[in-house]
């Protein structure tokens, strides 16, 4: 197996705001869990750094950073 | 492999059991159990106990030997099984196979949690093991979020409402009054449903199964023991157990669980049944949206159309597809370990024809236990033995 990298942009599965956090997250909360599909064919659980009003699955996302050791995207135009 | 008879059935109360240590909690419902089927201790030839966090909440491992002892069982395997939410399901199918495999003749399955003497904190960090830390854990997430996830995909393909959702709600809310071992059963309303607060959007307090304490067991015999048994002995004709996705991303479909709908599969066919031949189905309503995935996994309901069931009433105690007559986990709460022996527990009670909410001439149940994000599901299949 070999480390590789891929483009971060991908197209977003479903999300839900955690309101009610575990413990060692309470600092975070509320914050927004996504399960994002990237265009480079891997499903990976990460956060949204915010949500839209009419944030519908499928829509675009790009990754924009780790959050500790957690995948942060954002919405993005098509 | 030869037919094996659920002979006697225990159980405790589910809700608060503050004061009492757990391996007594359990003893307790095994001890119902064993009596029930009138035979005597000394043929009960092994012990499973479904268990999940006993060790993080109460300090306590080596449960199924502890409650061996405390029964006072002859120096038998005891073994504990641990799936998560599964635990229960888990060690009844165990049970089964000691008995079918002609290793054994009478076997004890005992489920059993404590968690309501925990603080919150303790509780979810406990839970959260269930998850694959890797790859979920580490971004936050909790359970009621995997449903208010799969929640969002649902509602967006299917079109499925809130109202829909909610009308799962008040009916296991209100199938749980009438349920003498449920202690959360109570009348709501949508308005109150609605209100109250929201923990995972859009998953709300009332559409999550509360904690609880508790603790079920059956006894097992071979079928050819038959005219020892006291009580109406009931048939197992499937217990099937398999595993799915550990990771919320490895789940080819986020509102669908594959290790249900394998499990589900598997059991009609070693039942030699089809979905439309059972009466009725106690399953994991872990969370109200939880119970529709559920149904349509099993295939029970068609698939995209478990709201709209729900809210037309069909799957109320009198409808053509009863589901959670028991209240389900909604109602009796959850005390993990305990749950899956406790469905067991309730579908006796339906085919034998002494549920408080009976299911008219029930024949044939259903029973479905699911654990961590799918990780792992029991099915089983039971029938009258005249039926």
């Amino acid at each position: 197996m070999e480390v590789c990298s891929v483009p971060g942009r991908g197209k977003l599965v479903s999300w839900t705001i955690i309101r009610r956090p575990p413990t060692r997250f309470r600092a975070k909360g509320p914050y927004t869990i996504a399960v994002v599909d990237l265009d480079a064919g891997v499903r990976l659980t990460g956060r949204l750094a915010s949500v839209s009003e009419n944030i519908k699955p499928g829509a675009d996302v790009a990754f924009v950073g780790m959050d500790d050791a957690t995948y942060l995207f954002e919405e993005r135009a098509a | 492999m030869r037919n094996v008879l659920v002979a006697g059935i225990g159980s405790t109360t589910f809700g608060r059991h503050t004061d009492v240590d757990i391996q007594v909690l359990a003893a307790r419902a095994a001890d119902v159990a064993i009596k029930d089927s009138g035979l005597s201790r000394d043929a009960v030839g092994a012990l499973y106990l479904g268990n999940f966090i006993s060790g993080p909440l109460t300090g306590q491992e080596v449960l199924a030997g502890l409650v061996a002892d405390s029964l006072g069982l002859p120096q038998i395997p005891c073994s504990k099984m641990e799936g998560a939410c599964a635990s229960g399901g888990i060690a009844f199918r165990h049970a089964y196979l000691a008995v079918a495999s002609g290793t054994c003749d009478v076997a004890l399955a005992v489920g059993v949690e404590k968690m309501t003497h925990a603080d919150t904190a303790a509780t979810t960090a406990a839970l959260n093991c269930a998850m694959d830390n890797r790859s979920d854990g580490i971004s936050g997430l909790t359970f009621p979020g995997l449903f208010g996830l799969a929640w969002q995909v649902h509602a967006d393909r299917y079109g499925t409402t809130r109202a829909q959702v909610s009308s799962v709600v008040r009916k296991n809310k209100a199938n749980g009054l009438l349920n003498p071992l449920a202690q959360m059963g109570m009348e709501l309303t949508d308005d109150q449903i609605i209100q109250s607060p929201l923990i995972c959007d859009p998953l709300r307090l009332f559409d999550c199964c509360p904690t609880s304490d508790g603790a079920a067991a059956v006894l097992l015999i071979a079928e050819d023991r038959l005219q020892e048994v006291a009580a109406d002995a009931i048939r197992i004709m499937a217990a099937v157990q398999t595993r799915g996705s550990a990771r919320i991303a490895g789940h080819p479909d986020l509102c669908s669980f594959d290790a249900t709908v394998s499990a589900s599969r598997l059991a009609y066919q070693q039942a030699g049944i089809q979905a439309s031949d059972v009466d009725f189905v106690e399953l994991h309503d872990c969370f109200s949206i939880a119970e529709i995935i559920d149904t349509e996994d099993l295939g029970i309901i068609p698939r995209g159309h478990g709201g709209r069931y729900a809210a037309e009433g069909r799957t109320q105690v009198g409808g053509d597809r009863p589901i959670n007559p028991s209240g389900g986990l909604l109602s009796k709460g959850h005390p993990v370990g305990a749950t899956g022996v406790g469905q067991i527990y309730e579908a006796v009670l339906q085919l034998r024809g002494q549920h408080a909410n009976q299911v008219k001439n029930a024949g044939i149940g259903m029973t479905h236990n699911l654990g961590g994000t799918g990780v792992a599901c029991s099915v089983n299949i039971l029938k009258r033995l005249d039926a």
